[in-house]
């Protein structure tokens, strides 16, 4: 168990087994190899992603889904060898929050979204091709637009292609 | 910098795995061809920049953050996205797997109870919260108040990724 102190937090006791491992770094701060992870809240869907090697740098993450949810990451098979990853359900996915002076601006990072491999704790931030994707996408837009469409009893039909698209590209093994 | 003059369909050979062709020239455009090992990672220079860019400004958080999350989260559990989230209308944190585009793959890992050995989310700091949730910015936490932090908070996360078919 390690103590690092932090700007943010304080004084956190961190275990070993709690630590994330990112060999390539962040884009940008390639030095920056372990982090941990902290709930905001025990209800927040903001989790921050606290670096062990300097307390000073913390990024706040939130689950891409929460707010575009046919958002897909394709994984490269040189990703899925630096993750180590046997089976796609084994990896997770979160992105990076810029959050300026306006909260009502926040915006997510698609386009570099961070994976995790659940089983070994390794994680790495991707480019994806997807052109679809930028590296600011309005949250509170996107949750608009999702709203919206729930209430209007569309999801299923606008869901569908996603779905048989993820379930076909998914392969167990 | 090394400067090299090369005509359509020549290229340029990078060690001994990567291989660059000029593959067309269009007035100001060139397109290029490259090859290389599925683990040298290429991109075009702005993307890669940008992210870096984006990525600095994203660890700068400005002021208070705390009450930028808080506003931030009181607009994610408005009434309108409400119908979204799962049966406590302010855990964000948790995914509903029925609100999920999820495959038959992936579905079940989102929604699952938290696997054993795993310690439930506890409250960050039980008992004395003077003003709602919020953590105060820069707040030095006490040896009692631990920040919850074990591989549940990872599974909060999306499981959403699919594996790239090869390319020919």
């Amino acid at each position: 168990m390690a103590k690092i102190t932090t700007t943010r937090f304080g004084e956190i006791e961190v275990q070993e087994s709690d630590t994330l491992k990112l060999p390539q770094g962040l884009i940008g701060f390639p030095e920056l190899n372990t982090f941990v992870l902290l709930d905001h809240d025990k209800d927040s869907p903001f989790k921050w992603l606290q670096s062990l090697e300097d307390g000073a740098l913390a990024f706040v993450l939130i689950n891409p889904l929460l707010f575009y949810p046919s958002y897909t990451v394709e994984v490269a098979e040189a990703e899925v060898q630096d993750l180590g990853l046997v089976k796609e359900e084994d990896a997770v996915v979160s992105v990076i929050v810029t959050m300026p002076t306006n909260p009502e601006n926040m915006t997510a990072n698609l386009k570099a979204p961070l994976i995790f491999n659940l089983k070994n704790r390794l994680g790495k931030q991707l480019i994806l091709n997807q052109t679809e994707y930028s590296i600011r996408h309005h949250i509170m837009d996107e949750m608009k637009k999702t709203a919206g469409a729930t209430a209007t009893q569309a999801p299923s039909e606008t869901m569908i292609p996603d779905r048989t698209k993820t379930a076909s590209a998914v392969s167990l093994k | 910098m090394l400067v090299l003059t090369r005509k359509l369909g020549e290229g340029i050979a990078i060690g001994d795995s990567v291989r660059v062709v000029v593959m067309q020239i269009k007035g100001k455009q060139v397109r290029l061809g490259i090859q290389a090992e599925a683990s040298t990672p290429v991109h075009r220079e702005e993307v890669y920049e940008k992210i870096k860019e984006e990525n600095l400004l994203a660890q700068q958080v400005v002021g208070d953050l705390p009450t930028q999350l808080e506003n931030a989260l009181r607009y994610l559990s408005s009434p309108a996205t409400e119908s979204r989230t799962s049966s406590s209308p302010a855990s964000f944190g948790r995914v509903d797997s029925q609100q999920l585009p999820s495959s038959p793959a992936t579905k079940g890992s989102v929604g699952d109870p938290p696997r054993s050995g795993e310690m439930p989310i506890r409250p960050r700091r039980p008992g004395h919260d003077g003003r709602g949730n919020s953590i105060g910015d820069g707040h030095q936490l006490k040896d009692s108040e631990k920040l919850p932090h074990s591989s549940l908070l990872l599974d909060t996360f999306a499981p959403i990724v699919r594996r790239k078919k090869k390319e020919p």
